[in-house]
């Protein structure tokens, strides 16, 4: 089956086999990116690219065979210079906080940066550490090529760009948070700024253990 | 093949960066307008009217006593003034379905076995009950979707607690009880509708869950539309009825072989990630991939329904015959009229009448969609020519004469008294910079009506989309609206829009005046766009009627 996968790699040279699965392999790469197969299997696989990505507290990983997979995640994109950092945070904490312990247990966050040349881990480190987030919820930088590669993949389309672009750093895609469940490939969405307790409770509903939730953000 | 990739890429290096440093770049991050539309690879290639079109069974009720436990009457409003006087139980659950003989064992879902479900005869003047199980497996199985499900009537007149409220979803090993009167609005026969159809309205899991087979249709009969082309009664219609009578449900899906399957198993697809919209190359209707239908060289009714997730139809028939359209979203137009081509964005329905006689037996006529549509956001605006085959009809012999009509006149809009508008509102459906769909800029918010209209009153609503580059099909739950304006013009009489509507398919930039009555229940709705994947990511807003 030909796989979409495949078709983003028809123009990218082929690394040889021992450099995708080994931690080992040079972070920016030949061409500034890396090769995108998984060794993991599971519906979503496909719709999330392999690369290779550093985490706020500098640990590389595989963003889906190592971070993503068999897991319940939520997904989003922004930057720590963009104009509406502050308030996805400021929402996104609070989400964090209802969930308590669930976070990094049972619920995995990741927020990925669009601004890769300034996001840096040490700036990611920095900037999670001032927003207050907590264990379980991890930034990540790479690539520009392949951070490129994540926010079109994760967010597909053509999109109309409305007022406020050219912020420095501002994704289009800044408003939404994908979550689900990659196990059983239900993933939705929920926009970054709805109430946390409506957000909260979509854990519930893609196969988290049911648990209370409390009632104020 | 230059993929957007290189591109890109060939951007950031004439920026003089391996490391992108400069805005210019930064820029590039995002997908700019025009860029390559999406590239999933095409569906297995499949031969195209060797597939019976399937026509779901006529939905059976069951003994009263069939419900264990019974009916609470305390859960539905007005329960004991409309008494059911039909019950029945329909499960959903989990199945492998043949689209086609090359297209096999697809995983799919749908109601006892069947998808679409099972088609309710319903007669005015006579209330159902339905119970809805859901023997979902509680792991979709499909790759995508969420097995938990509120199933929507669209558009009966229901109270707010059998109207499938995305937020009244029920989990796999559970059921959910839908009381529907089968009566008017405000018991004005001019409000009356026919050909409805159900599915799934699931919190950010319609589009899935929908494209996964949770669809069906529900006909509205009275004395007039009466099921019966041989009726007596001499002011009955006699539309063509029983096996001529055809409901077409359209679903476009993209397939992929199955690869732990036989050769000509395989798998929809579906990715969750596409923003703008789904679009799947393989036309099916009612499940089946590009079928023919036999016809008899006489009239039929098809009841023709765009089921989405995203693509708007533009249907033409080969042979030039124009389509003899009777209803719009299902109501009666005044009178028929005849149109070149039916234009469906999602959730919009036309009943027509094709008469077939002018055909001999052997003769063969496809139904093709010529409206180009590449991407989610909406038609490109190129009609295609040749166009895209839908299904095929082919005319075998007649078995008995057709003493089935047209009747010249149907029935009459209902009035509009301005005098009863109590307030006017605006609603713009608009896309902000940070990637929400809003609706006044507002995100949907379940604990918080946007709007409270006080029952028995009716309103004039402004409804604006404020893209340039989207199409929005707008749906308002409970009651038909009629059309005051569109860009500022009234709808002139011939245009299939001069009806009473529930689908409102907003152009860039377009703008609709509507006038709006909320009657006979009170509770909780929702108005949305019904590109379900827009819908999805929560271009929604709440609203209620209070007392």
């Amino acid at each position: 089956m030909k796989s979409r996968r495949n078709v983003l790699a028809a123009g990218a040279l082929a690394l040889p086999a021992v450099a995708l699965s080994a931690r080992g392999s040079t972070f920016l790469g030949d061409e500034g990116k890396t090769e995108c197969k998984s060794n993991k299997s599971g519906p979503m696989a496909e719709y999330f690219p392999n690369v290779e990505v550093i985490t706020h507290t500098k640990e590389r990983a595989l963003l889906y065979d190592d971070l993503l997979a068999g897991k319940i995640v939520t997904i989003n994109f922004m930057s720590t210079r963009g104009a509406d950092s502050g308030r996805l945070m400021e929402n996104l904490v609070k989400v964090q906080r209802l969930l308590g312990d669930r976070v990094g247990r049972d619920v995995f966050m990741y927020t990925i940066t669009t601004d890769p040349a300034h996001d840096t881990p040490e700036v990611l480190a920095e900037f999670a550490k001032r927003h207050g987030v907590g264990p379980g919820w991890k930034f990540l930088t790479g690539t520009p090529d392949d951070m490129t590669t994540l926010l079109g993949s994760i967010f597909r389309g053509p999109h109309e760009h409305g007022r406020g672009v050219g912020h420095v750093g501002a994704p289009c895609a800044a408003g939404m948070v994908r979550y689900g469940n990659t196990v059983t490939g239900s993933f939705g969405s929920f926009a970054a700024l709805a109430r946390p307790a409506a957000i909260a409770e979509r854990f519930t509903w893609v196969g988290f253990r049911k648990g209370s939730i409390p009632k104020t953000a | 093949m230059t993929t957007r990739r290189d591109v890109l890429k060939l951007s950031l290096v004439a920026a003089g960066a391996g490391l992108a440093t400069s805005k210019k770049a930064l820029g590039q991050l995002c997908l700019d307008d025009g860029l390559a539309p999406y590239t999933v690879p095409p569906s297995p290639t499949i031969t195209p009217f060797i597939a019976p079109l399937y026509i779901p069974p006529i939905a059976r009720p069951v003994p009263l006593q069939a419900l264990s436990p019974p009916p609470d009457p305390s859960r539905h409003q007005r329960y004991n003034e409309f008494l059911p006087q039909k019950y029945y139980i329909q499960r959903e659950g989990a199945f492998a379905w043949d689209y086609h003989p090359q297209l096999r064992r697809v995983p799919t879902w749908g109601w006892d076995g069947s998808s679409p479900g099972a088609t309710f005869h319903a007669y005015y003047g006579e209330p159902i009950f339905v119970r809805r199980y859901n023997d979902l497996p509680p792991d979709p199985g499909l790759g995508f979707g969420l097995p938990s499900t509120t199933i929507h009537l669209h558009n009966s007149h229901t109270a707010s607690e059998s109207d499938g409220y995305p937020l009244d979803f029920k989990d796999p090993g559970t059921f959910w009880d839908h009381h529907y009167p089968n009566i008017t609005a405000g018991g004005d026969d001019r409000e009356k509708l026919t050909s409805l159809w159900y599915h799934d309205h699931r919190m950010d899991f319609t589009a899935p869950n929908v494209y996964a087979g949770l669809s069906g249709f529900y006909f509205l009969f009275d004395e007039l539309d009466s099921n019966n082309e041989n009726d007596p009664n001499p002011a009955a219609w006699r539309l063509p009825s029983g096996q001529y009578d055809i409901p077409l449900m359209l679903h476009d899906v993209q397939f992929a072989r199955n690869p732990n399957g036989g050769p000509d198993d395989a798998l929809a697809i579906f990715n969750p990630f596409q923003t703008d919209g789904w679009l799947g190359d393989v036309p099916t209707v009612n499940r089946t991939a590009v079928p023919y239908l036999q016809v008899e060289p006489r009239k039929y009714r098809f009841r023709i329904q765009n089921g989405g997730p995203s693509r708007n139809w533009g249907l033409f028939l080969s042979t030039g015959q124009k389509f003899t359209v009777i209803t719009s979203d299902g109501n009666f137009l005044e009178t028929p009229i005849e149109r070149e081509w039916l234009n469906l964005a999602v959730a919009e329905r036309h009943d027509v009448i094709i008469d077939f006689s002018g055909y001999k037996p052997g003769d063969q006529i496809v139904l093709e969609n010529r409206l180009e549509m590449i991407e989610g956001r909406g038609p490109t605006g190129r009609i295609l020519d040749p166009g895209i085959p839908v299904m095929r009809f082919d005319v075998v012999p007649l078995t008995a004469p057709d003493n089935s009509q047209i009747p010249s006149y149907f029935r009459p809009k209902p009035p509009i008294d301005l005098k009863e508008v109590v307030r006017e509102r605006t609603w713009v459906f608009d896309y902000d910079d940070m990637g929400l769909w809003t609706v006044n800029g507002m995100l949907f918010d379940d604990a918080m009506p946007a709007a409270e209209m006080k029952q028995g009153t009716a309103e004039i609503w402004t409804i604006r989309n404020g893209g340039s580059n989207w199409t929005h099909p707008v749906h308002i739950h409970f009651e038909e609206f009629q059309i005051l304006e569109r860009n500022g013009h009234p709808i002139p009489p011939g245009d299939p829009y001069n009806t009473k509507k529930d689908v409102i398919n907003l152009g860039p930039n377009d703008e609709v005046k509507i006038f709006m009555r909320w009657r006979d229940f009170l509770g909780r709705y929702v108005m949305h766009c019904h590109n379900v994947v827009h819908e999805d990511h929560a271009m929604m807003i709440r609203w209620d009627i209070v007392p």
